[in-house]
């Protein structure tokens, strides 16, 4: 073994030189940009943080079906967007506050989500994972067509509560309320699962199956029902993710598709099946996207140097986080077997 | 230059028995009028040949839009609006007009298969329809290559046998940049990354600037938007010294955008303009959208006076209220069917030819449009038509019934003040 001298060790891990390196600049290109414009890197942070949040939390839900059934669920954006659809469903066309969204829609993709494990996917298990693959895709389309069937093709939005429609000042900057919950409920909601994945018997069998499904059913754990309930968790957790995005932003039949590639991004950067993987991949992923931007701008003004300056690069970044990171780590940040690290 | 191709060699045969037959039968053919086809500036009426004689009698366009995907609202609007045309021509001229619809996704390699199909299997005259630029591209390229005319909304490409409709990206921004200084001393853009979006950029910035006006800052935002979030750029924006929020984005990207300055309690803070304003995108999201609207451009917008025939017949049959695509394409094939009536032939050239330095001045289009100011540019097949400065009306203002009237029209622009001279456009057929 080598010990290098320009090695830091902190805890189990070691850095060596270029990675100190790697974070110092990274610190200090953080610093400039705060330096630079406090009020927007703050700003940009938040930002950062609440989109990570969202995809959090429709990784989370791709994350716990892949690891434990195996299925790569490409419908998982279509549901997302089911989340968003029937939130304007049960707020603007029923007139339900905001909490009855919040308890009634995760629920009903959830129950969604059971409808399609139940009928079509549970025969693909024991497939080529192609199969499972297409058999999603077109779930997907499916449900993407009966969206538009029913709600339009025309983009939607449904008010914020009021109670949550005004600003909180940060001192430097004030932040929208909403966003703030946003990043709380979500976070609240990982947290819920991790510890039921992790604190309780239930989990514990679950954990167990994804590690060894036939020892685990051997000993007497009912798979197909812990199936079962992962799927409708999982999509639940995606709906609730429909119900956040879609009270934030507009509402459109395209939404989901883009969430799906980026939640897929999230999974492959924090390590499949990795829950906790899936939570620093989308809060790595968001908070580049947001900060990336102005970091650049900073630099340029700085530096003077125009072209450092790239415009729409935040749209690249989860690309480039997700190449940097597999080629660095091809199995993802936390990636191994098992369900929680 | 005449087109070879398969189609035009089997019409030519064709067309040449049934004139045989027709000299045999002493029919007095001809088609009337004062021939105003072809020529640029050449100008003058519409008056066509009584069908029945030499001309054609029959006609099948086929329509290309999105009827599926993120621009599937698109798709039925250009259906109505090309029915009623056809409806309109059909009891006037006596001519039977079939419609074809095929729809192109957002898919540029679908649509081109899809018109190989329409032409070589179902056998269509014309084509029209198109509104996401890199299918108009394919399709231009296909039909200018395979000798069929088609009829678009809008392309920053320019192609021997395609036509625009609605008016170019440079006729709206030229027509806006003004109206926008009006507004604020001093804007910040953020545009989509692709074509259109950097043109207008390129074209409001220097329009802006010529009216003493500034852009204090600009953001590039990612085309396709992989999500509809733009807050990162509404920062930027409201960190800015700016005024105004100029948002070069298509529509629903635009509204997306609006809401989050919105949720961020900047809505008041900003002018707000909206590139290329379509009134669906504000009826879906809400009457605030609308209202915070100061300044647009669009090709057509139902508060413009006249046409309520037309607007009363969309609103009692399409699924939608009147908008923008049901003028443009109900435009689009009124102005395919009488060039060749004019023409006296469904051939490309002669179609081309009838289009080319045509004004139309005695159409339904001009009540629709409320305009007589309609001129098919030879140089680059633009129609140089009216453009609406419009902006959202107050709530109270707003009128929902028969349909909903959302937005207003506060200046009409002739297309041919702000249309790119021939020289700069780039087209060379």
């Amino acid at each position: 073994m080598n010990h290098s001298r320009s090695a830091l060790t902190v805890g189990d891990y070691r850095l060596s030189g270029v990675w100190l390196a790697f974070w110092g600049l990274l610190v200090a290109l953080l610093g400039v940009a705060f330096a630079v414009r406090p009020g927007l890197f703050v700003d940009q942070a938040v930002g950062g943080l609440v989109y990570g949040m969202i995809l959090v939390l429709v990784a989370l839900g791709l994350s716990i079906i892949l690891g434990l059934l195996g299925v790569v669920n490409f419908a998982h954006g279509a549901l997302f967007m089911l989340g968003a659809y029937l939130t304007f469903q049960v707020m603007s066309v029923w007139g339900l506050p905001f909490v009855a969204a919040l308890v009634l829609v995760p629920i009903a993709v959830g129950v969604v989500g059971l409808l399609m494990e139940r009928l079509v996917l549970q025969h693909v298990y024991e497939e080529n994972p192609l199969v499972g693959f297409l058999a999603t895709f077109g779930l997907a389309l499916m449900l993407e067509d009966v969206i538009r069937a029913v709600w339009g093709g025309t983009p939607l939005s449904v008010q914020i509560p009021t109670v949550l429609s005004s600003g909180v000042d940060l001192a430097v900057t004030t932040v929208a309320r909403f966003r703030l919950f946003t990043v709380l409920l979500a976070a609240l909601t990982v947290l819920a699962v991790y510890l039921l994945i992790d604190r309780t018997d239930f989990g514990l069998s679950i954990r167990a199956g994804v590690l060894d499904r036939e020892m685990a059913a051997f000993l007497g754990v009912n798979m197909p029902i812990r199936f079962v309930f992962v799927f409708f968790l999982g999509t639940a957790i995606a709906g609730l993710g429909g119900v956040l995005r879609g009270t934030g932003v507009i509402i459109d039949v395209g939404m989901g598709q883009s969430m799906v590639i980026l939640a897929f991004v999230v999974v492959v950067v924090g390590g499949v099946g990795s829950l906790f993987g899936s939570v620093v991949a989308g809060f790595l992923i968001g908070e580049a996207i947001y900060l990336t931007p102005t970091v650049l701008r900073s630099l340029s003004i700085v530096t003077g140097v125009g072209a450092i300056d790239v415009p729409a690069i935040g749209g690249l970044m989860p690309y480039l986080v997700m190449i940097f990171v597999l080629l660095v780590r091809p199995r993802g940040l936390f990636g191994q077997e098992g369900f929680l690290e | 230059m005449k087109h070879a191709s398969r189609r035009r060699l089997l019409r030519g045969i064709g067309t040449g028995a049934t004139a045989g037959i027709a000299g045999l039968s002493g029919c007095s053919g001809g088609t009337g009028g004062d021939g105003s086809s072809g020529g640029d500036g050449g100008g003058g009426g519409t008056t066509v040949g009584t069908a029945g004689s030499t001309g054609p009698t029959s006609f099948h366009v086929g329509v290309f839009s999105p009827f599926s995907g993120p621009f599937g609202t698109w798709g039925p609007a250009h259906e109505l609006g090309t029915t009623i045309a056809a409806e309109d021509l059909q009891s006037e001229y006596d001519v039977d007009i079939e419609i074809s619809t095929y729809d192109t996704e957002t898919n540029p390699s679908a649509a081109q298969e899809r018109m190989q199909r329409a032409v070589n299997a179902d056998g269509i005259d014309f084509a029209f329809g198109g509104i996401v630029g890199t299918v108009i591209q394919a399709l231009g390229s296909w039909t200018a290559d395979n000798g069929v005319v088609y009829m678009t909304e809008q392309s920053n490409e320019c192609y021997p046998l395609m036509f625009q409709v609605y008016g170019s990206t440079e006729m709206l921004s030229n027509a806006v940049a003004p109206e926008m200084a009006n507004h604020a001393d001093s804007w910040y853009l953020l545009y989509s990354d692709y074509v259109w979006g950097q043109v207008s950029q390129k074209l409001i910035e220097s329009g802006l600037e010529a009216e003493g006006a500034s852009v204090a800052g600009m953001d590039a935002t990612p085309w396709p938007p992989q999500d509809r979030d733009f807050t990162q750029y509404i920062n930027n924006a409201a960190s800015s010294d700016a005024d105004g929020l100029g948002l070069i984005l298509p529509g629903t990207s635009a509204s997306s955008a609006m809401r989050q300055a919105r949720n961020e309690g900047l809505l008041d803070e900003f002018a707000i303009m909206n590139q290329q304003a379509e009134d669906p995108v504000y009826w879906g999201v809400g009457k605030w959208a609308a209202e915070a609207v100061d300044v647009s451009t669009t090709g057509w917008v139902n508060s413009v006076g006249g046409g309520d025939e037309f607007k009363q017949q969309i609103t009692e049959r399409g699924n939608l209220d009147p908008f923008v695509r049901h003028a443009t394409s109900y435009l689009g094939l009124d102005q395919l069917v009488r060039a060749a009536l004019r023409a006296g032939s469904k051939e490309a050239d002669d179609v081309r030819e009838a289009l080319e330095g045509h004004d139309i001045t005695d159409s339904r289009v001009n009540t629709i449009f409320n305009s007589d100011q309609f001129h098919w540019r030879a140089c680059d097949h633009q129609l140089l038509k009216p453009m609406y400065v419009v902006s959202g009306m107050s709530q109270s203002e707003m009128q929902d019934s028969p349909y909903k009237q959302w937005l207003q029209v506060d200046k009409t622009v002739p297309g041919a003040d702000v249309a790119m001279p021939c020289s700069e456009d780039g087209c060379d057929f």
